[in-house]
């Protein structure tokens, strides 16, 4: 009869440890996946039903949303967006909130989608350009200890108005491109000791519609034939914010893989290594841009680069050393077969 | 004999010189030589507006330019392709097709008939004359053309015009116009894009469980002990230009009181006031892993990467991928350092971690 018992109090024991020890569960689930990015083309006075699918990825708990459209401008010459999330801040003169109406929370079970129903309409008189704006999808959770935890998901919406709008872009810069740690990833490289993998090119919008370029580049080396066509050098179709200077790279020797990404296949491009030639190599960057129906504007640009690989700089080094040596092993043995001495020490012994 | 002797001695000395000009020859070698831009005009203000941008939709297609060259024109090429650069190859747009293309009308210069067509090229003639100059736009209308299929591709249409008047010897002007089909009111990828993102105190590498906790306990506050703890995050996406996270919250607080941030990565230094966080395993104190996925695009912002070195700004970018990423777990380490004269309280942050597209 001891024995029961005691195992009785093992078991009350275990589940109070457990009990004292674990979090307590949150009632909101945290993970979602969401459409990253909607496009709408409208005349002024049309407006359109649209959704935006959302799915709760936990197999246990609903999921709540709070919904609200924020504002978004660039952070640095990047395609990283810099969400506005203080709703004090003033509207961008681009904000597409006027534009947009969503339903505040939604609710979604465990493991279901939903198609959240959204509005874009736009005013009969509005002026033709780029409006643009993100929606945020906020999973709450609790805020009553020392770190609280909030997960958050976006989907940025670009509305163009159709008409007359400002399309202006001009080429800040065009050159080699590596990769390197920093925020926005690379840098310009005149001179290269390892083969530049990218070409990139810094485009200013100045106009007041979304821009994404496309074109080519022809890398040429000043010796050589092994001229290199890069087409297509806006492969992820990235576009040039309103006001921003925007940074486009595009692989030299681009290659394509195929990723799994949650049991579907997905194409994606990567810079293989490049065969660039040894020396001085010409850039030449033909790019267009302009929405359809209105004008198509060009631009070119041009830029060099040397590439020297070290092993090159050293082999150079070593055959000017040895042609060095040689010179000088000659001229001291023709010194000794003439018995030269310096001629103003002869000079001196003569006026002596 | 003297002079012989100071022209070898000469030489004998003359080398040192040599190898010191071949060196800066070398040298000059790297020569900084930075990108200029320059601008190319070709036809000018030039078009392309379709009536019916829907894909395989039968369309009419107004061409609008003005010729640049006041010379003798006889004829007018236009070829479709997938790249405007005249001098690369020529892709046909999928699904595109011009040969049953009717000229219905032209302003500007004019005379002008299909003479030669293909799925994805037509060649106008007329008798050639001279173009007129001053800016005059001309505009040819051509119905009856059949839209490409795809909508992943812009596409282009190159320009040549010539003297003779069936498009052959060399061209006197070109240019490119851009064009694109799309669906007129939404666009969509035909694999729609999706980003996925979590957020717990621990999530799995899939993202599709988590211990549903999202809040932690650091304890109380001491000015010799460094208290911490450690999240995680996962987020993976399958559009090409793949996702950002911002840290988005104030630092600890308990009303007017703040635990700073440094603002740049600091080593954590008991005794100070002091919160921050990094993406990375750490052995002071002992907290944190690296990322799930070594070789994948998506990697922590090189701030919050340096192990042992942490920071915090309100809405800094603190993991990011620059193309398709699977989903990469992330484990966020959290510190928090307090001096003796620190106001008491208690002292708490929200922190709304934002997964968000890039553009």
């Amino acid at each position: 009869m001891k024995r029961p018992l005691l195992f009785l109090r093992v078991i009350v024991m275990v589940l109070f440890i457990g009990f004292t020890t674990l979090p307590v569960s949150a009632a909101n689930s945290s993970g979602l996946t969401l459409t990253p990015r909607r496009d709408y083309i409208l005349n002024p006075g049309q407006s359109t039903p649209s959704t935006l699918p959302v799915t709760n990825l936990n197999s246990k708990l609903s999921l709540t949303l709070t919904l609200r459209v924020i504002d978004f401008t660039f952070l640095n010459s990047t395609g990283t967006p810099k969400l506005i999330v203080n709703q004090n801040t003033p509207q961008t003169s681009w904000s597409i909130k006027p534009f947009i109406t969503l339903p505040s929370t939604v609710t979604l079970g465990p493991e279901a989608s939903k198609d959240i129903p959204i509005n874009v309409s736009v005013p009969s008189n509005q002026t033709p350009g780029s409006y643009y704006g993100a929606v945020e999808y906020v999973a709450a959770g609790t805020d009553d200890s020392s770190v609280n935890l909030n997960a958050s998901g976006v989907s940025l919406v670009f509305l163009t108005v159709t008409g007359q709008a400002h399309q202006s872009m001009s080429l800040q810069k065009v050159g080699a491109y590596q990769t390197d740690s920093s925020a926005i990833g690379g840098h310009y490289v005149s001179f290269a000791t390892s083969a530049p993998n990218e070409i990139g090119y810094t485009l200013k919008n100045n106009g007041n519609l979304v821009e994404s370029p496309i074109g080519s580049v022809t890398v040429t080396p000043a010796y050589g034939k092994n001229t290199i066509n890069i087409s297509n050098i806006n492969r992820n179709n990235e576009s040039a914010l309103i006001g921003q200077a925007r940074l486009f790279t595009t692989c030299v020797n681009n290659q394509k893989k195929v990723l799994i990404f949650y049991n579907s296949p997905v194409v994606t491009n990567y810079c293989a290594k490049p065969h660039v030639t040894i020396g001085h190599n010409n850039i030449k960057l033909d790019i267009f841009y302009g929405q359809a129906g209105d004008t198509t504007r060009e631009i070119t640009g041009i830029a060099s680069f040397w590439y020297v690989p070290w092993w090159f700089i050293f082999s150079g080094l070593g055959v000017i050393v040895a042609i060095v040596l040689g010179f000088t092993i000659l001229i001291i043995k023709i010194r000794r077969a003439l018995n030269i001495e310096s001629p103003d020490e002869e000079t001196e012994e003569e006026e002596e | 004999m003297r002079k012989i002797k100071k022209i070898a001695y000469s030489l004998n000395h003359y080398h040192h010189f040599h190898a010191f000009e071949t060196v800066i020859s070398l040298v000059a070698c790297v020569i900084i030589l930075t990108g200029q831009a320059a601008a190319v005009v070709r036809f000018t203000d030039r078009s392309l507006m379709l009536s019916n941008a829907t894909p395989s939709a039968t369309s009419t297609y107004t061409l609008s330019m003005q010729y640049t060259t006041q010379t003798s024109i006889g004829s007018l090429r236009v070829q479709f392709c997938l790249d405007p650069i005249p001098y690369m190859p020529c892709d046909p747009p999928v699904g595109l097709n011009v040969a049953d293309a009717t000229l219905e009308s032209q302003t500007g210069e004019t005379g002008y008939s299909i003479t030669q067509r293909s799925s994805n090229e037509l060649v106008l003639s007329r008798t050639p004359s001279v173009v007129a100059g001053g800016g005059q736009q001309s505009t040819y209308v051509f119905s009856g053309i059949t839209n490409p299929s795809e909508t992943t591709d812009s596409f282009a249409a190159r320009l040549d015009d010539y003297a003779s008047t069936d498009g052959s010897g060399n061209n006197v002007d070109l240019g490119s116009v851009e064009t694109e089909i799309t669906s007129p009111v939404e666009l969509e990828s035909q694999v729609p894009p999706m980003l996925i993102f979590c957020a717990a105190q621990e999530v799995d590498e899939n993202c599709l469980t988590t211990n549903d906790n999202n809040y932690t306990d650091l304890g109380t506050l001491s000015s010799t002990d460094t208290l911490y703890t450690q999240s995680q995050m996962a987020a993976g996406t399958n559009a090409s230009v793949g996702y950002v996270i911002t840290a988005n919250g104030p630092s600890m607080e308990a009303g007017n009181s703040v635990i700073s941030s440094p603002a740049s990565p600091t080593t954590s230094q008991p005794g100070t006031n002091q919160f921050g966080i990094n993406l990375v395993a750490n052995t002071n104190p002992n907290i944190g892993a690296d990322p799930d996925l070594t070789g994948d695009t998506a990697q922590p912002d090189p701030l919050y990467s340096q192990p042992n070195k942490y920071m915090y700004t309100d809405g800094g970018v603190v993991a990011e991928a620059p193309n398709v990423s699977l989903v990469q777990r992330f484990t966020i380490s959290y510190i928090l350092n307090s001096s003796p004269n620190l106001a008491p309280g208690v002292y708490n942050t929200t922190i709304t971690y934002i997964c968000s597209g890039r553009f």
